[in-house]
């Protein structure tokens, strides 16, 4: 289904005469490329392009369906030949190659339209002015291309990695984890407070269309033919279907986006899907409102990554590789929401996501004591700044790592390392007593979950 | 009884101790027990960690009591590193083994308890160190053991 032919280029070169190139959009991205040049007589060319599963123009055909040009791309975009071996950048006629974004032959680049990629590098150029999923560690990485998970997603904005199997409007429910996530909580999860289907507008003169909530009381807009608008379409039928489900039918994108929480890929377990209506629909309309994110869709990405990372599952279960960074993320948003929404959910997923407990310990003389446990090196160093009043600063490095305070009160000893020595893993002790010829009296010890001992 | 001295003495006779003419770390960095343990190993020095009951509930007196009869008798001239020592203009001290009983009170009197962190005691004559970790712990440090050949 063709929309409306919306590139043209012209190219021109000296001696030659000047090309003339119509690139036709599909629903799905580029179609096909009309070339014709200045040269009397010449009847033009139609050229057909297919494309592969990301999206990347492999073949070109002609108008008698033959093969016109044939380009292989590796992973992250640079071109090889049919066995995977490394070719000149250069494209042929058709410059619209890997993901359909366009191929600067000079410069060996790719035009993301956001940004401009280094194939070669497997970077962008620059970096990403926002960071769009911050509660998953990889977008911190504002270089990488696609979360460094090229064969998953594809960047059509230069700006975000978008899933290719929501894109292309395939299905509204998805089959993988990730994707569930994104069905669940992406712009229209709104809805989810009422069973009834999401209420879609029909398109304006401008070609805009708008989706309200159930209660009017929030209106996004969202351009018609855009990822954003086609996304949210998608994702609306998608959260219909699962708010619809019966509660005994566990979802394939259930599990999967468990497993992502969890950090692990054994023990599924069912979502709640009362928690998720309730947050997605108090908690993503609050963000939106408070102007806390940059799209609805981010919003509820957002919310629904701190529903389920914040799972007191999340902790029992055990934390894997990068649980303690989901959670923090989770953390972060849920602070966020928590002045906004009266929720016991919200809540009760903000004591699951404390970093900080308290537990009983015996020490190495055999002694039972106290200490705190923390999710990571940020939250040792919060716990060291807290206990000196906001600041080391307002306190003396008397030897490395030692602060004491002004009065000669109050020592903190913040050791990000550890002590090889004595096996102690990263931590802060913090001392008090009531004069300073007095001796020191533990009164705070903190440690990083899992790395009470020293790593070596 | 306690003759003050610049930690820089201190520091200049481990140097010298393990040989070591360019150390990288500033002075207060080579006087934490872990430190001196580290550079110990990498001189040959024989060294043994071993827990000891928390110094915080104890006196002076008695943790003194405890390290002699875990390391014997020290003699001749000490070197001492506090945690006073990192105050402004105290600095490291000197003393003799002989009264170092009654140097833990000067301490206590001027400063604060000796055993109040962590603390480094040197004995020059036989080139031992004595350090109490402040995460309890008793470090015993020793020159390496001269072989005879065959």
């Amino acid at each position: 289904m063709i929309e409306a032919p919306n590139e043209y280029e012209r190219r021109w070169a000296k001696g030659e005469p000047v090309e003339h190139v119509l690139t036709v959009n599909g629903t799905d991205g580029p179609v096909a490329q009309i070339v014709y040049t200045d040269a009397p007589n010449d009847p033009g060319r139609t050229l057909y392009l297919h494309r592969e599963a990301l999206g990347s123009v492999g073949l070109v055909t002609d108008n008698d369906g033959g093969e016109y040009e044939r380009t292989y791309f590796d992973p992250f975009g640079a071109k090889v030949d049919a066995y995977g071996a490394a070719m000149s950048p250069e494209m042929g006629d058709v410059k619209l190659g890997f993901t359909g974004h366009r191929h600067d032959d000079e410069l060996g680049l790719i035009d993301m339209r956001g940004r401009v990629y280094d194939a070669t590098q497997k970077r962008f150029l620059s970096p990403d002015p926002h960071v769009t999923d911050p509660v998953f560690g990889q977008n911190y990485n504002r270089y990488s291309y696609v979360l460094n998970n090229p064969l998953r997603y594809t960047d059509p904005t230069g700006f975000n990695p978008d899933n290719r199997s929501l894109m292309t409007g395939v299905s509204g429910l998805s089959t993988n984890g990730q994707d569930a996530g994104g069905v669940i909580n992406m712009p229209l999860d709104l809805c989810l407070s009422k069973p009834a289907a999401p209420k879609v507008a029909s398109s304006d003169e401008t070609g805009h269309k708008e989706a309200d909530t159930p209660d009017s009381t929030i209106t996004i807009t969202v351009e018609e033919g855009t990822d954003e608008g086609r996304a949210a379409d998608n994702h609306a039928r998608g959260a219909q279907l699962l708010l619809n489900a019966p509660s005994n039918v566990r979802l394939p994108g259930d599990d999967g986006m468990l497993h992502k929480a969890h950090g692990s890929h054994r023990d599924p377990k069912p979502v709640d899907h009362s928690l998720l209506r309730e947050l997605a629909s108090d908690a993503g309309e609050m963000l939106v409102r408070t102007g806390l994110c940059y799209t609805a869709g981010e919003a509820g990405c957002l919310v629904g990554q701190a529903l389920f990372s914040g799972g007191t599952d999340m902790i029992e279960g055990g934390l894997k590789a990068n649980g303690g960074q989901v959670r923090a993320g989770a953390r972060r948003v849920l602070q966020a929401v928590a002045p906004y929404v009266a929720s016991e959910i919200v809540k009760e997923a903000l004591a699951a996501t404390n970093p900080v407990k308290t537990i009983r310990v015996t020490n190495s003389a055999g002694e039972s004591r106290d200490q705190t446990v923390v999710s990571d090196q940020d939250e040792l160093l919060r716990q060291a700044e807290e206990a000196a009043g906001g600041s080391l600063d307002n306190f003396t490095e008397r030897k490395p790592g030692r602060w004491i305070s002004p009065d000669g009160l109050k020592q903190i000893e913040w050791s990000p390392e550890g002590h090889s020595n004595t096996n102690e893993g990263p931590h802060v002790t913090v001392q008090e007593r009531s004069d300073p010829k007095e001796r020191w009296r533990v009164t705070k010890k903190v440690f990083i979950e899992g790395q009470r001992e020293y790593e070596r | 009884m306690l003759e003050q001295i610049p930690l820089w003495d201190v520091a200049q006779t481990l140097d010298l101790w393990w040989q070591d003419s360019t150390p990288k770390e500033a002075v207060a960095g080579r006087l934490t027990p872990d430190a001196i343990i580290d550079r110990a190993r990498r001189a040959g020095f024989g060294v043994d960690i071993a827990p000891i009951r928390s110094w915080e509930d104890r006196t002076d007196e008695d943790l003194l009591a405890e390290l002699l009869r875990r390391t014997g008798p020290l003699s001749g001239e000490l070197l001492l590193v506090t945690e006073a020592s990192f105050q402004a203009s105290v600095g490291g001290f000197r003393l003799d083994a002989s009264v170092l009983g009654s140097a833990l009170k000067e301490h206590q009197e001027r400063f604060e308890p000796v055993f109040n962190g962590d603390v480094i005691l040197l004995s020059l004559e036989d080139r031992r160190i004595v350090c109490v970790h402040h995460e309890n712990y008793l470090v015993r440090i020793t020159p390496p053991t001269s072989r005879l050949p065959g």
